[in-house]
């Protein structure tokens, strides 16, 4: 059984346009999965839809056969996914350790040098780190968390080459190594490339590509 | 990561939000507690000045001015002739708190030696004798030209107390308790010479000191020794009696009576003079607000304005508060978002949010607490400095006036009053920021998420 299995989903932000028509996919574990399309087609939306941000206007969204709405979306978004974002978003007076910790009650120190960092950069302010840096906190605090999905939107979007692709790599041996579910919405071939499956959105529909 | 060690990282890095929010709450917090303290002062001493002396009216006889054979004006005091029971007439009519009957007279004693006054002898070595009911509403006492410095005050209740001046007390030895006796006297005029009219003692009376009092002011020159002030004796009104210089029930010097109420001093005083058992040709009445009415007055006006102001304050503060959150909480979206994308609740987020401001909240009003006494101490000893009510009841008729104002006593706030104050505002603080949450609120999440993308 997929673990994350999104069906017949319709989405529309004002009641009359649809956003997302008639979306399905499934997703499993070990693999890696990328979102493919334009600006403004819904990848996003797509990914806040699978990752309990929001609720479809149609349709459901199960984890592991379960509709996500039953125990609620917090409790899906707390203990079955994880997100990472373009822009990061890690709390900013916090230090990457305690960043991880928001989602760990673990030590998140091994988790951090696991991904790259000293112990001197686990305790400084995340704001004093580089981009690439505060995206391996973004993944740790991802990993920390043990959900088996983990949600990627534009995760090298903001990352020199060399950078995203060291990035693209952590993705994919979360993918392949420590068995979750990797979903990331891009719009860049180049990363997509990475992924084992590619889905495609076009005109508010979900194809797969590959 | 739980949502107090959240709450204690947040306060504890994010210094100058923390402050802002910190200075805001404690200047409104330290306000407040002022501005309640200085109303709490005018409206206990608007209180108390309205049940204190608030005004008198004394009964006096009419003076007689004549010119005789060689072209002299002369002045003739008359004696005024009131008896207990015209008192209890008055006293039973009328909101009047206290009589106070006064007899004058002359005293000498073989163990005292006066101080020396103009052509001072020992025939005229006497001091004057005022005998009253209560000592402490002597005009001296009264005015603070005289201050009880050891021992009680005559009241009522005394008989053969007396109380002398400090400077006669040390000159003859005499400390507060000891037994002196006193004979009758009169002060007279003979050739160029102070007499006493009275050379044939016949009544003697054994007095008890019962206080000492200081004298503020410098007597003149050239007075016969009985007229110094330092020689004065004020007298429980039965020596006088038992010197046989007054009779029992007759009062000759003068009444005073005193009531709480300024306002009502013109009825009162209508009333008295209704009564025919007087003879109002040879007597008036003279009144004695002591501007405490004035005074009252400007503290209700006082009352008034710091009413409007801390209704102003608060209005403002409250306004201001709001808006400081709202950009606070704004700024915070980020992590709000963040927050939700980890699985924690909308109403778990906002709690830990509140929960940061009445922390900050809380130590900013245990500090406006301490700050506030000084304050308020310094505002109120500005407004009210010149300010020395007399309270008028029956311990301050025994221990005097002076050491009665306190004006600490008068802004101290209860206990109750101050949490009372204090849980006010907490929820003014706490209704702030749920109104400023409201942008977190409504918001669904990937609203949130969107916007910090």
């Amino acid at each position: 059984m997929s673990i994350l299995k999104i069906c017949n989903v319709n989405y529309s932000y004002d009641g009359s346009k649809k956003t997302l028509k008639n979306i399905c996919a499934e997703f499993d574990k070990g693999k890696i999965y990328a979102i493919l399309g334009p600006s403004g087609c819904g990848k996003t939306t797509l990914l806040s839809l699978l990752g309990g941000l929001d609720e479809p206007s149609d349709g459901q969204v199960l984890f592991q056969g379960e509709d996500i709405s039953r125990k609620g979306l917090a409790w899906h978004r707390k203990n079955n996914v994880a997100f990472i974002f373009q822009s990061y978003n890690l709390i900013d007076y916090m230090t990457p350790a305690e960043n991880v910790a928001l989602t760990s009650k673990l030590t998140p120190l091994p988790i951090l040098e696991r991904l790259g960092l000293t112990k001197e950069e686990a305790r400084r302010n995340v704001l004093k780190l580089s981009g690439g840096q505060q995206q391996r906190v973004a993944i740790a605090r991802a990993l920390a968390s043990d959900a088996s999905v983990i949600l990627a939107d534009e995760p090298t979007g903001n990352l020199d080459e060399d950078t995203a692709d060291e990035i693209t790599k952590i993705l994919k041996e979360c993918a392949h190594q420590m068995n979750k579910c990797v979903i990331i919405v891009t719009h860049s071939n180049d990363l997509a490339k990475q992924a084992d499956v590619i889905f495609r959105l076009k005109k508010n529909e979900l194809f797969v590509a590959s | 990561m739980t949502s107090i060690q959240r709450t204690f990282t947040y306060i504890t890095r994010k210094k100058g939000k923390t402050i802002s929010l910190f200075l805001i709450i404690f200047i409104v917090a330290v306000f407040l507690i002022s501005c309640f303290g200085v109303l709490n002062a005018s409206q206990k001493l608007s209180k108390d000045i309205r049940t204190s002396i608030g005004a008198a009216f004394y009964i006096r006889a009419n003076t007689e001015m004549s010119v005789n054979a060689n072209g002299e004006t002369e002045i003739k005091e008359n004696k005024i002739h009131i008896t207990k029971k015209e008192i209890d007439a008055i006293m039973n009519t009328n909101e009047i708190k206290y009589c106070n009957p006064i007899n004058y007279g002359f005293a000498k004693s073989d163990t005292i030696q006066f101080v020396k006054g103009d052509k001072h002898n020992d025939d005229n070595n006497m001091g004057k004798v005022t005998a009253l009911r209560f000592s402490a509403l002597a005009t001296d006492f009264l005015d603070e030209t005289a201050i009880l410095i050891q021992g009680k005050h005559i009241n009522e209740s005394d008989n053969a107390k007396i109380l002398i001046s400090e400077k006669l007390a040390s000159t003859n030895n005499i400390s507060v308790g000891d037994s002196i006796t006193l004979t009758h006297a009169s002060l007279g005029e003979a050739d160029g010479e102070y007499i006493d009219e009275i050379p044939i003692k016949t009544a003697y009376i054994q007095v008890e000191v019962s206080g000492i009092y200081k004298l503020n002011i410098k007597d003149t020159p050239m007075k016969p020794t009985a007229g110094i002030s330092e020689n004065e004796i004020y007298a429980s009104l039965d020596i006088l009696d038992k010197l046989g210089e007054s009779e029992i029930g007759i009062y000759t010097g003068e009444i005073d009576f005193y009531i709480a109420d300024p306002a009502q001093l013109n009825n009162i005083t209508q009333n008295v003079q209704l009564l025919q058992s007087i003879d109002w040709s040879t007597h008036f009445i003279r009144t004695n607000d002591f501007q405490y009415s004035k005074i009252a007055e400007q503290l209700f006006s006082l009352g008034n304005l710091v009413k409007i102001l801390l209704i102003l304050v608060s209005t403002v503060s409250a306004a201001v508060l709001t808006l400081l959150l709202t950009m606070q909480m704004r700024s915070r979206m980020q992590e709000a978002g963040i927050l939700l994308s980890i699985g924690i609740s909308k109403s778990q987020i906002i709690t830990e949010f509140l929960l940061q401001i009445l922390s900050v909240s809380i130590i900013a009003l245990i500090f406006s607490y301490i700050v506030s006494f000084g304050i308020t101490n310094l505002l109120a000893h500005n407004l009210f400095s010149g300010l020395q009510p007399k309270i008028l009841n029956d311990e301050t008729l025994i221990s005097g006036f002076i050491s009665d104002f306190q004006i600490e006593n008068y802004l101290k706030l209860s206990g109750l009053k101050i949490l009372l104050i204090y849980f006010c505002q907490l929820i003014v603080i706490m209704s702030s920021a749920l109104v400023s949450s409201i942008i977190i609120m409504r918001l669904r999440p990937k609203e949130i998420l969107s916007k910090i993308s």
